[in-house]
């Protein structure tokens, strides 16, 4: 009997075999994905990412995606991001996918950096910091697509549009990611005599940023806008960005800047964004190679990209008494509304 | 056909024909690319007014009025400079202010073209136009409603056509001429050797022949096998047929010479032979009517004497025509009285006219001179011969000797008044061993030759022969001769006629 049931076995498994190595090489096999977003959707920059990341990746693979949102601009206590991480964790660990792809630094922070060298191959993007500050530089697993602002590229295009533009004051919230930021404007300023950095806040109260904007204590020809997530208000809450960024808008006389095209949307009057497909698209390349070509994520290096998308808010570039050249016009993707007017 | 003239011919013609056909391919070219030029640049201009017109749109689309549109002369400057040979863009409103111009200092001005001007109040409804030395395109803009709010006109000069159609009309000839050149010397190459050549050599042939007539040695070469090969084959078989005919003429030629020399000899010798015997029958014929003979004896023997004589001048005429046929009569050059030499061979023929109750007269024009130098005895001959014809065919009448000068020539006719002769027979008349005057049997006696010895005789004396006669009308034989008056003239130059001959009478009825 159990030389029978032996055999039986055996024949089984030779049967089996070719099955699935058939099934392991074939492109059609349908693969688990699991995107853990720093923040949420709907969200513009959130979702261009994940736009990109699958048009990377092909339309000929076949996926199974599982979507976590950590929701960091909404749940931004220690607390709550921890919370939200562990349930990330939880999720890679119990649903087992075949690769991981996070979408900025958040996501790298609470997920990614817990599975350095783990079978599980990670992919991310839209990352401030570099990997090394997020200690996954090195990997076998992991690989990825870093996050670099325009920064020079938007100051030209604020100059283009008011060329008297020379002093350049930054705000911007006190999330973690944002001092390498700011290190890099810093240099950005050392080497470029065309401006000035005539100076650098991160107010924790929005009332305190308010005040800034307002007095334009450093006499700045123009505002910098980075972080603007977690301004607090006098309850500790923190303020959504919309709301801040209207206020912005309907009495900041001075003209801003930022590098993500939702922010020309909430009134920022212009800015060479980072293209949130452009992202998604070099992070979908890599899982891409990884998952249909079997590379390993080490040999894929982690990289920047470089297409920046220029983007003016005319009806806020006319409120403040500026016209765009016509060469500005035709070159630039042109908001014509704030988003609270629809 | 001269070979240098068959060579100006080909490449005259080939020239034209080649600079006629390349000048008409690089005409055809030019006015076919020229208009290829105008539709391109009117193509490329249609497109640059509305590649602006799309960016005034897409501008005006966002909230913006084309007059409060900033720094649009750069996009215009940017068309400028993106398609050389366009002249200038402008956007221009509905009151003809120029709102941007690619050109510095325009925008703000009117148009200074009425006509263009016009066009504008004309609603542009014509989107290209000849415009003061430019070709000029319209194209409207319109408002996000639709409305027309400027136009754009995009210009570029006529002259870059221009200079584009003599530039490719310089090209083309250029490279045509250089074809062209090229092609001629292929051809030329090609006919030289295919043409040229071989007819020359044919044409070396012919001159050749030409300038050593009967020399039939020289042959053409033969260069290829086409249709000059096979003239060149004929004509060298046409060579061969005459040179081998040639030779069979001049071997019959020679044959033939030869025989009639045999002949001549034998003749020559047959009447010297003959007239030996004849001499003595006569003298002894003469003996014997010196003698007294009975009457029917001196009648025996004075037809003797008739035949003897009649026999006798057949023999002379035989033998001096043996002599001229086998070229050993020679002329004397001896002086003698020319009327006493006209006198005695009249003389000699009077009693014929007599027995023929004919009138034989003779005169010698006075101012010929009396003693001249020549061969006298043939001379006789000659007269001889001409006044015994007469004599023979004419049955009632007169025979008259008349000898006149014609130019350098002494002429001789003798006139008689007899059947004459058909005028269809006359060129035959001096052929030898011919008598053509009439079928009666007597007057065909004789042997055919006096004629024709008259005529070689006088052909040998520098003369010619001839004669003026129809039938029933009588006949003029003549003759002309070459005579030299003597050095020393008689003294006696009156007309020395037999009217006033001191010897003989001017005339004889018999």
């Amino acid at each position: 009997m159990f030389r029978f049931l032996f055999g039986l076995g055996v024949i089984f498994s030779l049967l089996a075999l070719p099955i699935s190595a058939t099934a392991a090489e074939s492109p059609m096999r349908t693969f688990r994905i699991l995107h853990i977003m720093s923040f949420n959707s709907p969200y513009r920059w959130t979702d261009g990412q994940f736009d990109g990341f699958k048009a990377g990746l092909g339309a000929d693979v076949k996926v199974q995606y599982k979507v976590f949102q950590l929701d960091t601009k909404r749940q931004s206590s220690i607390e709550e991001q921890e919370r939200n991480g562990r349930k990330a964790r939880e999720l890679v660990d119990s649903w087992k996918p075949d690769l991981v792809f996070t979408s900025d630094d958040d996501a790298v922070r609470l997920v990614t950096k817990h599975y350095v060298n783990s079978p599980i191959p990670f992919v991310f993007c839209g990352v401030n910091l570099s990997a090394e500050d997020h200690g996954v530089q090195g990997a076998s697993n992991i690989t990825g697509v870093l996050e670099r602002e325009h920064i020079l590229e938007t100051i030209h295009l604020m100059q283009a549009l008011k060329p008297d533009v020379k002093r350049i004051q930054v705000f911007s919230d006190n999330a973690s990611y944002w001092p390498q930021v700011i290190g890099r404007i810093r240099t950005i300023a050392r080497e470029h005599k065309e401006f000035t950095l005539v100076g650098v806040d991160q107010p924790v109260a929005v009332a305190d940023l308010q005040r800034l904007v307002l007095e334009n204590p450093n006499k700045a020809d123009a505002y910098m806008i980075l972080g603007n997530f977690n301004f607090k208000d006098a309850k500790g809450a923190d303020v959504p960005y919309p709301i801040l960024q209207r206020w912005l808008a309907e009495n900041s006389k001075v003209p801003d800047m930022s590098f993500w095209d939702d922010r020309m949307l909430h009134g920022t009057m212009a800015g060479v964004t980072v293209s949130a497909f452009e992202q998604g698209l070099a992070a979908g390349k890599r899982a891409r190679e990884i998952l249909v070509n079997h590379r390993s994520p080490a040999a894929l290096p982690i990289t920047a990209t470089t297409k920046g998308v220029p983007v003016i808010n005319l009806k806020r570039a006319r409120e403040l008494g500026i016209m765009p050249q016509s060469t500005q016009l035709l070159s630039t993707q042109v908001v014509t509304d704030y988003i609270w007017d629809k | 056909m001269h070979p240098a003239g068959l060579r100006a011919k080909i490449i005259l013609s080939l020239s034209v024909v080649i600079l006629v056909t390349a000048a008409m391919i690089a005409l055809s070219a030019t006015l076919f690319l020229g208009s290829q030029q105008i539709n391109t640049l009117q193509s490329r201009s249609a497109a640059v007014a509305h590649s602006l017109t799309v960016q005034l749109e897409r501008i005006t689309s966002l909230g913006i009025s084309v007059a409060d549109i900033v720094g649009f002369d750069e996009q215009c400057r940017e068309a400028v400079r993106m398609y050389p040979g366009m002249r200038y863009t402008q956007v221009v409103n509905s009151d003809g202010i120029i709102l941007f111009d690619s050109r510095p200092g325009y925008a703000g001005k009117p148009l200074a073209s009425n006509h263009l001007l016009s066009v504008l109040h004309q609603g542009a409804s014509s989107p290209q136009q000849a415009i003061e030395g430019d070709y000029v395109v319209l194209e409207p803009v319109h408002s996000a409603t639709g409305r027309p709010t400027a136009i754009v006109i995009v210009a570029f000069p006529r002259s870059i056509v221009n200079e584009a159609v003599w530039r490719m009309l310089l090209q083309g000839g250029g490279v045509g001429a250089v074809v062209g050149a090229l092609g001629l010397l292929v051809l030329y190459a090609f006919l030289r050797h295919q043409v040229i050549k071989p007819i020359s050599s044919l044409a070396k042939t012919m001159a050749h022949l030409r300038e050593n007539p009967g020399d039939y040695s020289v042959r053409t070469q033969r260069y290829q096998d086409d249709e000059i090969g096979l003239l060149i084959d004929g004509f060298n078989q046409l060579l061969d047929k005459i040179e081998a005919r040639e030779h069979e003429l001049i071997e019959a030629r020679d044959t033939s010479d030869h025989a009639n020399r045999m002949k001549s000899d034998f003749l020559a010798a047959m009447s010297h032979d003959l007239r030996t015997p004849m001499h003595a029958i006569l003298s002894m014929n003469e003996l014997l009517r010196s003698t007294k003979l009975t009457e029917k004896q001196e009648r025996y023997s004075m037809n003797v004497q008739k035949a003897g004589q009649w026999l006798l001048g057949i023999i002379n005429d035989i033998l001096t025509f043996a002599k001229i046929e086998s070229g050993k009569l020679e002329l004397i050059n001896g002086e003698f009285d020319l009327r006493q030499l006209v006198a005695d061979t009249v003389a000699l023929q009077e009693d014929v006219a007599r027995s023929k109750k004919l009138a034989l007269s003779w005169n010698v024009a006075p101012e010929l001179p009396t003693r001249v130098v020549g061969d006298g005895p043939r001379l006789m001959q000659m007269l001889t011969n001409l006044i015994s014809n007469a004599l023979k065919f004419t049955e009632q009448g007169s025979v008259h000797v008349e000898v006149m000068q014609t130019h350098q020539y002494f002429s001789f006719s003798v006139t008689d008044t007899g059947v004459g002769i058909d005028r269809s027979k006359l060129p035959l008349l001096f052929e030898p061993f011919v008598q053509v005057a009439s079928a009666d049997a007597h007057r065909r006696s004789g042997t055919g030759l006096g004629l024709s010895i008259v005529k070689q005789l006088a052909e040998a004396m520098g003369g010619e022969v001839g004669v003026d006669s129809s039938l029933q009308s009588g006949a003029t034989f003549w003759f002309t001769a070459r005579l030299r008056p003597a050095d020393a003239p008689l003294a006696d130059s009156a007309p020395f006629s037999s009217a006033n001959a001191p010897a003989r009478p001017e005339s004889a009825v018999i």
